[in-house]
């Protein structure tokens, strides 16, 4: 967390250190004052999160096509995409 | 620091929740005039709330900005959409809030300006495991003096918070960046109890 690096202006061009904290924020420029906006880091728990919400899906569509029939697994798994898509969009 | 428009002591955060569409806020000035509204969008999973002059939406006045999707100590970047300058940002200790909420006002650098946090460790438990229909207090002491307060009314519908901004404050928080402190509490803070 702790730590600092260099960020460039995108309306200056100037070179100038950020703390690490600030990741996915946003700060100005000390020489312009531009509003930059802060790369973030990877959200890795997010996409862990996703990932185990896809498996899930594809888990409980296949066990309710085996348990009733092929129309309750399509529309589990078209639901279950469905919802993984709206947490896709929204982030 | 004092803003122009923002000199008053007293302010009040009114949210009205739309079950779909999020939750609006109206602030007002001791006087009864709204100086700023925002309107939260329900399905947001990065926080972005946009803070304009009116219910018209025509003017922004205040974006609060979340820096991560997902962060157990999650830190929202304010900035004054007038002059385009961060104003500070607000972190809140997610290990501390399971028992007492706890949060942080930075600087634009994010040094520590001061402490947020709910009145007391007794009370915060008594809201969690007994009643959460207690209103909530928070406060913001500089120097061991109070300097911002936040007092939740006790209202089971519509959820009101009154802000103080005491002589404490002056020249050292924001009042922009104080009443930001207080929509986060209640659109984040707020949501919790439903």
């Amino acid at each position: 967390m702790s730590g600092r690096f260099a960020l460039d202006c995108l309306e200056c061009g100037a070179r100038f250190d950020v703390p690490s904290s600030q990741r996915g924020g946003v700060v100005n420029c000390p020489e312009c004052s531009a509003l930059q906006d802060v790369k973030g880091r990877p959200e890795w728990l997010f996409r862990l999160l996703v990932s185990a919400g896809f498996v899930g899906v594809l888990l409980v569509s296949f066990i309710l096509y085996k348990l009733l029939g092929p129309a309750a697994g399509g529309i589990s798994l078209c639901l279950g995409l469905c919802v993984l898509g709206a947490v896709a969009i929204a982030s | 620091m004092t803003e122009v428009g923002f000199e008053h002591r007293q302010y009040l955060i009114r949210r009205k929740v739309l079950t779909i569409l999020g939750a609006k806020f109206h602030i007002y000035d001791s006087d009864g005039n709204v100086v700023l509204f925002s309107k939260q969008k329900a399905f947001k999973l990065k926080e972005d709330i946009r803070v304009y002059t009116d219910d018209t939406m025509a003017e922004e006045r205040l974006m609060i900005r979340a820096r991560s999707i997902i962060d157990f100590s999650a830190a929202y970047d304010v900035v004054d959409s007038v002059s385009q300058r961060k104003i500070g940002a607000l972190r809140r200790q997610g290990m501390k809030s399971f028992v007492r909420d706890s949060w942080q006002i930075l600087d634009a650098d994010d040094n520590l300006i001061a402490p947020l946090e709910e009145d007391s460790t007794a009370m915060a438990l008594v809201r969690r495991f007994l009643a959460n229909l207690i209103p909530q207090k928070f406060h913001v002491d500089v120097g061991g003096k109070p300097a911002v307060r936040y007092a939740q009314r006790f209202n089971p519908f519509i959820f009101k918070m009154d802000v103080s901004l005491d002589s404490a404050s002056d020249g050292v928080i924001d009042p922009l960046l104080a009443l930001a402190a207080g929509i986060l509490l209640v659109a984040i803070e707020g949501r919790q109890d439903g």
